[in-house]
């Protein structure tokens, strides 16, 4: 018998039986669906997390000071030294704290970073309008700041030229210089919401210049490696304690993070694969009763010719058709699924054509696997048996 | 066409043998019209599973076109079924889904014949039951009657060697029951072997030859 007559009647079956055909697809819609859906969360979560690890800056080194004693802190002219390094090409401190910002009778807490001119190639920052510090800024301890876009809105509404408008900082008067461009990044994690300030201006805001949090750029991601290692020893020349300071290399956080999350998608992707098989024993039910229900037309089939071939193909491809339906649905709901999380939840989801091709697959073995033993049970009838079943 | 040669077939019920045929002996020629009459319980079902293909003997030869057929394969028994035989059947026995002109294509699927093909060789075989009218309808919108029609033009479109008519007027009022046999005899002039079981007495006038089985043993043959 052709495949595609096979199908056809297959589907002529499933059509008869709607309701009954909807129900036991279920399993198989809800395990394709969770599949994509759950994978594309995972892969859409790990997107973003790179995404977000790679705009505070390429090649990226993060030095934390602990110190030793009463010795905490660098100070900013020592800082000279390290720029004298190898395959350094920024080196970037950073002071942070909150504070209270005010325009007119508006105000804003926001967090506030006291750096230099490095800090914007180091942390990648852009500026939309104005400029972003100079090195006569920090020189002269200019007090002039470089605000977020958040900041921006809170304060001067849909005020159009903010450079050279003068705000408090902690009742402190800054001049805004500059305003930065947006990054972006909701939930709590917005990148929008700071203000910059010259390092020596910090004392007035933050109340002191020590420097605990260091940004060192290398000049290549092959050489960033070295600039760790050169790093590493000016550090423990300095301080003499290998405790008292850590390096951080953005791309092992990278890996550690691509790590987490592929571990993340596997469970995801793993848990939703167990309802996928749960949906294939519900097939397989459902294909026993069928089995039992139509004893008199697999007799009838058997009395005009069909073979045992005939019939456990005609029961195989049913629930091949049956399953594989479920899971062209399935890729429907999933999609349609992992749109409504992205655009009304705000979870970041990515659907991917590999994992679609791979749930979609795996229904259609599913519906093989766990067909064959209801079709095994069709083709071994005895005609004349069936044929008196009432 | 048809020889059968001291046929006997025994069943086992548990620890019991069931002789349901002992020692059947019976020849059909190409264009014979022949009923097989008995009672219920006489073997007459089982003889005619052995005609019919669906069972091999316990011993004995059965010659279908010269051809020994007691000991093939249930895949070859299905074959000869699909080819040489033609299967009328008291409760019809259509596919209720199906539409007559699709009832009447099962048999030439199982055969590989081509769609265009299957489909012309069934309208043909349904316009010869009279039926060329009825194509699109399905078994539970047609009379018992008509659905006979359907069966027999589904018997007739492989071409068989014979047709094999088990009760086929037992589940028809008089006049319908009439019409079938009508029908039947009217192939038969045309060149159709037909070989008919029944237990009705009446009807079995109707036929030129006549045997009679009893106990699994053929008792008694007419030729009229």
């Amino acid at each position: 018998m052709e495949f595609i007559t096979a199908v056809s009647l297959a589907w002529q079956g499933i059509v008869n039986n709607k309701l009954r055909s909807l129900l036991t697809m279920l399993g198989v819609i809800i395990g394709v669906a969770s599949v994509i859906s759950l994978v594309a969360i995972g892969t859409g979560t790990n997107k973003q997390v790179t995404e977000r690890i790679q705009s505070l800056g390429s090649n990226l080194l993060t030095v934390q000071v602990r110190g030793r004693g009463s010795d905490t802190s660098l100070r900013y002219v020592e800082l000279a030294d390290l720029k004298e390094l190898e395959h350094v090409s920024a080196v970037a401190p950073a002071l942070t704290g909150t504070a209270t910002v005010k325009y007119g009778s508006v105000t804003h807490d926001t967090l506030v970073e006291a750096t230099n001119t490095d800090y914007s190639t180091a942390r990648n920052l852009a500026v939309a309008s104005g400029r972003f510090l100079s090195d006569l800024d920090v020189t002269f301890h200019h007090k002039v700041a470089v605000l977020g876009t958040e900041v921006v809105e809170n304060l001067f509404g849909s005020l159009n030229s903010v450079v050279g408008q003068r705000i408090l900082i902690d009742g402190i008067e800054f001049t805004v210089v500059g305003v930065l461009e947006s990054k972006g990044g909701g939930g709590g994690m917005s990148q929008d919401d700071r203000v910059i300030i010259p390092l020596t201006s910090a004392n007035l805001v933050l109340g002191g210049q020590n420097i605990r949090t260091l940004y060192v750029q290398a000049d290549a991601s092959d050489t960033v490696k070295k600039v760790e290692e050169g790093l590493n020893d000016w550090l423990l020349k300095r301080f003499r304690d290998e405790d008292s300071f850590s390096v951080f290399n953005q791309a092992d956080m990278l890996e550690t993070v691509n790590e987490v999350t592929k571990i993340l998608s596997l469970m995801l992707g793993g848990i939703a694969g167990i309802s996928l098989l749960v949906g294939g024993i519900g097939i397989m039910n459902i294909m026993l009763v069928s089995v039992t229900e139509r004893t008199r037309e697999i007799g009838i089939r058997k009395a005009l010719g069909a073979r045992r071939r005939d019939i456990l193909n005609q029961f195989l491809v049913e629930s091949m058709v049956l399953s594989g339906s479920g899971g062209i649905i399935g890729i429907g709901v999933g999609v349609g699924l992992s749109l409504v999380l992205e655009r009304l939840l705000q979870m970041p989801t990515s659907v991917s054509l590999l994992p679609v091709l791979i749930a979609f697959g795996s229904a259609v073995m599913i519906g093989v696997f766990f067909g064959i033993y209801p079709a095994r049970r069709a083709a071994e009838l005895n005609p004349i048996q069936a044929l008196q079943y009432e | 066409m048809i020889e059968l040669r001291d046929i006997t077939k025994t069943y086992r019920m548990g620890k019991i043998a069931v002789h349901a045929l002992r020692g059947v002996s019976l020849e059909v020629k190409a264009g014979e019209l022949v009923a097989i009459v008995g009672p219920s319980g006489s073997g007459k079902s089982t003889l005619m599973n052995i005609i019919g293909c669906f069972d091999v003997p316990t011993s004995g030869e059965y010659r279908l076109e010269g051809k020994e057929v007691g000991r093939l394969t249930d895949n070859d028994l299905a074959r000869l079924r699909n080819r040489k035989i033609g299967f009328v059947f008291q409760k019809f026995n259509l596919l209720p889904q199906l539409t007559a002109w699709e009832n009447v294509q099962v048999p030439l699927l199982y055969a590989g014949v081509r769609l265009q093909e299957r489909r012309e060789r069934a309208a043909k075989a349904l316009r010869q039951v009279g039926l060329g009218d009825r194509l699109h309808h399905r078994p539970n919108e047609m009379s018992g009657g008509q659905q006979q029609r359907v069966a027999i033009a589904r018997a007739l479109v492989t071409r068989p060697s014979f047709l094999l008519a088990d009760e086929p007027t037992g589940n028809l009022d008089s006049n319908s029951g009439r019409e079938i046999m009508d029908l039947l005899f009217s192939l038969n002039e045309e060149g159709t072997t037909l070989i008919v079981v029944t237990h009705d007495g009446l009807l079995a006038k109707r036929f030129p030859r006549l045997v009679e089985i009893r106990d699994g043993q053929l008792v008694r043959e007419e030729v009229q």
